[in-house]
């Protein structure tokens, strides 16, 4: 007993240290599944007050582009309105329908190998974790914790961030991955040799997703590799969205979306 | 002795906040993030007691971490080079050129200390922070490991340049 206390005296610069950095290291590991750890969801009521703050400068000298950006918008949506009414066909499969919620981005970051972005839409206004997160010109990410008043993202722009896509010529699906450092692209691996695919194709999302509608615009395919030892393709895409300017985006849900993914949980929770 | 303690605790908030606020958000290249508060490790005082060293450099990168959203990743960093500053200043800052309560400033120990023994811990800290993100060792990271702790070397010479006279 003696000795022990001895040990710990002698040595409790390192012990403190490798209590400490343990904690760290789990405090990291922890924090890389997808649900949000309570610590992240009690600080973002806080954080994002401050971060709610600073975005007020940026907001001023961004008024003149997202006074463009919104005009352009509304543009589409009166053509979408007018050709929605004008075409209405029992053919048509609409499977879901979905919420949309504006919201702003306080904050966000693209530089990290993990990013996320936070939003000023909480709980109060509806937002749950699992939502999705689009512009006119892409996806964003996932909601990933709300708090009272704020929610964090996961960008598209993270590690575990996997979207399904498909071609918008012929419908084939394939997985979008970042790959870090640039933020203007993003990639595709493993995809099939057979799929005719040519730069320049357009890639939007696909119909499988419980977190996005089919076909929102994702970006164009800006270089095929062939992938020497299995003759895949690894595909880079040139991402539509600039994520270092995104200001305004769209929360959406779907009801019939969390009923898609809550039957899909039982029949895995049954394997 | 408790003077320095009282002071860093206050300088935490400032320079979490100058970070968070203006560093992070400025986006100078996809390569390039400094992290200046490295500051408050590499000028705390040789002699302060070890287990304040530790709690201090754990605080700073956990408030950091809360602010970029993900945990964990700065506050091992900052705690690994608040462990290797007492072996990293026995070999880079010349012995006995400091008193007991003394920070480490460019003024007090030399440029050419200051430069090597900042430059040491801020590779280390950019080292360990950037392949626990990526999780592999490229190129590319390389580029931005030595990219980031340039710059972040070369912000942390201008803190310098406000330090006062004592």
């Amino acid at each position: 007993m003696h000795n022990l206390i001895r040990f710990i005296k002698l040595n409790q610069f390192l012990l403190l240290l490798l209590i400490i950095e343990g904690f760290s290291v789990f405090l990291l590991l922890k924090n890389n599944s997808y649900q949000a750890n309570t610590v992240i969801k009690c600080s973002a009521q806080y954080t994002g007050f401050i971060h709610n703050y600073t975005t007020s400068l940026s907001d001023y000298i961004a008024l003149k582009e997202t006074n463009n950006y919104l005009i352009e918008e509304n543009a589409k949506l009166h053509a979408l309105l007018k050709n929605e009414t004008s075409f209405s066909d029992s053919t048509v499969i609409r499977n879901k329908r979905y919420h949309y919620y504006p919201a702003k981005i306080i904050n966000n970051s693209v530089s990290k190998r993990n990013n996320f972005i936070t939003l000023n839409k909480g709980i109060r206004h509806g937002i749950k974790e699992g939502m999705g997160v689009i512009t006119e010109q892409g996806v964003i990410g996932i909601i990933r914790s709300v708090s009272q008043d704020y929610a964090i993202a996961i960008s598209l722009l993270h590690q575990k961030s996997a979207i399904g896509i498909q071609l918008k010529k012929n419908n084939h699906n394939g997985i979008l991955k970042w790959e870090g450092f640039d933020y203007k692209s993003a990639s595709i691996n493993d995809f099939p040799n057979h799929i005719p695919i040519v730069i320049g194709d357009t890639i939007t999302t696909n119909s499988h997703s419980t977190f996005f509608p089919e076909g929102v615009l994702i970006g164009t395919v800006k270089n095929i590799l062939k992938n020497e030892g299995d003759g895949y393709f690894d595909v880079s895409i040139r991402l539509f969205e600039d994520f270092n300017q995104l200001n305004y985006v769209y929360i959406i849900h779907s009801d019939e979306a969390a009923e898609q993914l809550k039957l899909e949980q039982t029949m895995q929770a049954d394997e | 002795m408790n003077k320095p303690f009282i002071k860093y605790l206050g300088l935490l908030p400032v320079y979490v906040l100058i970070q968070v606020v203006v560093l992070n958000e400025v986006l100078f290249s996809a390569y390039i993030n400094p992290f200046l508060y490295v500051v408050l490790i590499i000028s705390l005082p040789l002699k302060t007691p070890k287990w304040f060293l530790l709690i201090y450099a754990f605080l700073l990168g956990f408030f950091i971490d809360l602010f970029s959203g993900s945990l964990g990743f700065h506050s091992t960093a900052t705690i690994l080079i608040a462990f290797m500053k007492p072996f990293i200043s026995k070999i880079t800052i010349p012995y006995n050129i400091l008193g007991e309560t003394d920070e480490i400033t460019l003024k007090k120990v030399g440029n050419k200390a200051f430069i090597t023994f900042s430059l040491f811990l801020i590779l280390i800290h950019n080292s360990c922070l950037f392949i626990t993100e990526h999780l592999s060792v490229n190129l590319a990271l390389f580029g931005k490991i030595m990219a980031s702790s340039l710059v972040t070397l070369i912000i942390v010479l201008i803190t310098q340049l406000f330090q006062q006279d004592k």
